[in-house]
């Protein structure tokens, strides 16, 4: 199914920095393609700051999100993007089903790019709380 | 919310780092204050909680001082935006008690800002929010 979220317009450098991101979010975890996994390094570390995981590779990660979240959505993007440093900083919101509920979080990823593709990324996410 | 800033990138750093967080370890109120705009909105995003305005922030940062004896953030993966006037940060911060009990906290920052100064600063915390 295609996802329903609007991707962030940019333009040059910042925008390819971004699309690997939102490819990440969007495409990976939203939609369960793997292979917007390949917007990864191969030795890429991912972290989970606030379950205190480190996901190698992150497809593993994407399979372990998606046994959690049935159904999500990533979205209301907001970037940060370094091009000098190739960094992005990314706030979002996320809505996913867990358990049958329909749950809201609020969330950060710090993504480090070296040749174009994610070297190292820490994801921060708020307590679920209810969407009522 | 994006707003206009004349900051470059070397200016945006200095901001978040060599005088916010100096004045946060440093426990000065008035340096930390002196960053942000009086209207400035301070959110916990992993905790829902907002401080609105400088008189909140200055209570919000009261408490926290007298509760631990030394505040240490270091390790800074720093991402600046001058395009957006936004400046985002990943750190370890390091909050200790009178009696000697630590806590480690790897947190993410993201700062926007107007003018030269912060209008809203997000909090993602990797564990239990000292920002109450």
């Amino acid at each position: 199914m295609e996802p329903m979220t609007s991707r962030t317009e940019s333009r040059g450098e910042r925008r390819a920095l971004i699309a690997t991101v939102e490819r990440f979010l969007i495409d990976g975890l939203d939609a369960g393609d793997p292979a917007a996994a390949g917007g990864f390094a191969p030795r890429a570390l991912l972290l989970d700051a606030t379950g205190g995981t480190v996901a190698v590779p992150p497809e593993a990660w994407i399979r372990a999100f998606r046994d959690v979240h049935h159904h999500s959505c990533h979205g209301d993007f907001s970037h940060v993007v370094d091009t000098k440093a190739a960094a992005v900083c990314s706030q979002f919101t996320r809505v996913s089903v867990r358990g049958g509920t329909v749950m809201r979080q609020e969330c950060a990823g710090h993504f480090r790019f070296r040749d174009g593709l994610i070297v190292g990324a820490v994801i921060h996410a708020s307590r679920p709380v209810e969407v009522v | 919310m994006r707003y206009e800033s004349p900051l470059d990138a070397a200016a945006l750093e200095d901001l978040a780092i060599r005088r916010y967080f100096a004045a946060v370890d440093a426990k000065d109120i008035e340096g930390v204050l002196s960053c942000l705009h009086d209207e400035a909105l301070f959110t916990v995003q992993t905790d829902f909680v907002c401080h609105a305005g400088k008189p909140a922030i200055r209570r919000m940062l009261r408490d926290y001082f007298a509760a631990f004896e030394t505040i240490v953030h270091r390790n800074f993966q720093l991402c600046a935006d001058p395009a957006t006037g936004r400046v985002a940060a990943s750190f370890e911060g390091v909050v200790t008690t009178a009696d000697g009990n630590a806590t480690h906290l790897y947190n993410t920052n993201i700062w926007r800002v107007r003018d030269t100064r912060f209008q809203e600063i997000h909090v993602f915390m990797s564990g239990p929010n000292v920002l109450v």
